[in-house]
């Protein structure tokens, strides 16, 4: 943990940016609470916590790190200008995971491969060549297990890749939570879009959400208007120390300042499409942000308090104010990030959107409406433990 | 010779703005007027905590033994995820989800906090919880929450603060209370059209609650007299109305 600290404190934000925008290609805690209470109905696996959710020294004493439980797995996210799940590329039988569903399904169905080239594929209008299966393939990630091993279904062999691919189309469209709004326009580098999700709703979601919580969480990398969903797989928050401390401005004396630099770590979607993910492994990955199945960003940023932050001989954060958000015309405030201000390493910094899928929905058209979600439950998806 | 100080003088410059720059990642003027706004808003907020003596209460009665009751849930429909330019075929299905869940006091202890557990009647596709459960104390604040998973994991307890409601969202179950001492409340003067057909009657006395979640997100909450349970909620993600009171009601 030194060495974080030390790292943060010793680049300067140009040469950390510089690091934070090379990163990505392709589209909790532990401790053991009380056994029960009166009204418990069994062990509990979480850390305690009646702890103040807004309050940052309690969080951070707390929930400064996490690892997402079940892992997220990684994946190949399927680009719409290679035919999304209509494309043979790597089948030893030249045959697309959508061709395979369509031999396999017993039902009257229209072919799902042909939907898909026409409508996933590179003659659709205004394709992109960012425009792919990501946000399909990340709730797939954190809602159902990795298929690990090849599959006969009907006589049709399903490769890992197969299986995936077929996941990430059955989740392309779901109901879930989600914070931050997304940017549109290309060039947008100063809209109020583009700068949040703002740093105090980043913090109090990884700590809240993902580390009280273990809930698994999916962001939007791309700060700008590309969308790059990724389940997240860990943070990290060093730790807060006297020198982080900027306490109150003059003009502003109900506020107190304070620095804080986090790493966050994500299942990559540029993966090969038969790839198994490997287990994560913080210690490992601390200082790396370039992993083939765990790319990670260090981000840097401002939190604004209600109240001082304290701190020991050593130094150390031991009493805080509470996290400051507040919101004005939909518009929401709370904290600066600190990542530098080139506009080419901007679009690769904080999060543009975050969000939890609940469960999936039904084609309103934007996903393949051939696909049967139940079929593909009933063959290839077993929830995530 | 001179072109290679030149050089290093423009490299040190740039370090020294993006420096410099770095503590103010928007612009200095945007930076403080943010601040500006946050300590406007703090100071309004401890002005309000002054008045709410002044908010109208609801007027309820804690839970009994056996108590039930089932809530709709609406999901919202988001497309934040898609590409912004990407049509839709037309073809495709544009039925809402409606999820129904029902709750159930199963267990009141000496400190008079209730049990609820809460069950999906129609098992969500691909989720992994099976139910949960509350522990509500007397001041109707959500003290702990309990996920039991459907997939062999073990359960998992969240504990929360005693004293009042925190509303976090990201969840599919309509599990969150507004905070009855505190928010910002006041009487309705109408109501959702969804929860019409649910009202007891035209003279229903109700306590409309807006409020923001942990993340500064809006949620408003509507509370009948007498009922154990919002009649609405929305947040982000859903709206959530009470359809059926059985059981126990006091």
């Amino acid at each position: 943990m030194r060495v974080v600290v030390r790292l943060v404190k010793s680049v300067p934000p140009l040469a950390a940016a510089l690091v934070v925008a090379m990163l990505g290609m392709g589209c909790g805690g532990g401790g053991a609470y009380p056994k029960h209470d009166a009204l418990g109905s069994g062990e509990s696996l979480t850390q305690a916590g009646a702890l103040n959710a807004r309050n940052l020294a309690e969080l951070q004493l707390h929930h400064s790190r996490a690892v997402v439980s079940p892992q997220p797995w990684a994946a190949y996210w399927w680009p719409y200008v290679g035919s999304g799940i209509a494309n043979g590329w790597r089948d030893p039988d030249n045959l697309a995971p959508a061709d395979k569903y369509d031999r396999a399904y017993r039902g009257a169905h229209e072919p799902l491969a042909d939907w898909e080239r026409a409508r996933h594929g590179p003659g659709l209008a205004n394709v992109a060549s960012w425009w792919g299966h990501c946000n399909g393939w990340a709730a797939a990630a954190l809602m159902v297990s990795e298929p690990r091993l090849p599959k006969f279904i009907n006589g049709v062999s399903f490769g890992v890749r197969d299986q995936k691919a077929l996941l990430a189309e059955s989740w392309m469209e779901f109901s879930g939570d989600f914070i931050g709004t997304r940017v549109d326009e290309e060039k947008d580098l100063s809209s109020a879009a583009f700068w949040d999700v703002v740093p105090a709703q980043f913090h109090l979601v990884l700590t809240n959400i993902v580390g009280k919580q273990n809930h698994g969480l999916i962001l939007d990398r791309h700060t700008g208007h590309e969308i790059w969903n990724q389940p997240l797989v860990a943070y990290d928050i060093a730790p807060i120390t006297r020198d982080d401390y900027l306490g109150s401005h003059p003009s502003y004396p109900d506020i107190y300042r304070v620095n804080v630099t986090a790493r966050i770590w994500w299942a990559n979607d540029a993966i090969g499409p038969d790839e198994i993910t490997p287990p994560f492994d913080m210690e490992k990955l601390h200082e790396e942000y370039f992993d083939h199945f765990f790319p990670g960003r260090l981000l840097r940023y401002e939190l604004w308090l209600d109240a001082p932050a304290e701190f020991d001989a050593q130094g150390k954060l031991v009493r805080s104010g509470d996290i400051l958000i507040t919101r004005r015309n939909d518009v929401y405030v709370g904290g600066a990030w600190k990542n530098g201000i080139n506009p080419a390493l901007l679009a690769h910094t904080h999060p543009d959107y975050m969000w939890v899928p609940f469960s999936q929905q039904r084609s309103s058209g934007y996903k393949n409406p051939r696909i049967d979600d139940q079929w593909v439950r009933a063959n290839i998806g077993e929830p995530a433990h | 010779m001179l072109s290679r100080l030149l050089g290093v003088l423009l490299l040190a410059l740039a370090f020294l703005l993006a420096w410099t720059s770095g503590s103010h990642a928007q612009s200095g003027e945007e930076y403080y007027s943010r601040l500006s706004l946050v300590q406007k808003a703090r100071r309004s907020a401890q002005l309000v905590q002054g008045l709410l003596t002044a908010n109208p209460v609801v007027q309820r009665k804690f839970y009994v033994l056996g108590q039930t009751w089932t809530v709709q849930v609406t999901h919202k429909s988001d497309s934040r995820g898609r590409p912004p330019a990407m049509s839709v075929d037309p073809s495709g299905s544009k039925q809402e989800s409606q999820i129904l869940y029902d709750f159930k006091v199963t267990a009141i202890d000496a400190q008079n906090r209730a049990r609820v557990e809460v069950t999906v009647r129609d098992a969500l596709p691909a989720s992994p919880v099976r139910h949960m459960a509350l522990i509500i104390n007397d001041q109707f604040v959500v003290v702990a929450r309990e996920i039991h998973y459907g997939d062999g994991r073990g359960m998992r307890r969240i504990e929360f603060g005693s004293d009042a409601n925190v509303a976090l969202g990201f969840d599919a179950y309509p599990i969150e209370l507004p905070d009855l001492a505190t928010a910002g409340a006041e009487l309705a003067r109408e109501v959702p059209r969804a929860v019409r057909p649910h009202l007891r009657g035209a003279s229903e006395r109700i306590v409309d609650f807006s409020f923001d979640d942990l993340f500064g997100r809006p949620v408003r909450a509507l509370w009948a007299d007498g009922d154990g349970w919002p009649l609405y909620y929305e947040n982000t993600a859903f709206t959530a109305v009470l359809v059926k009171r059985s059981g126990g009601l006091p």
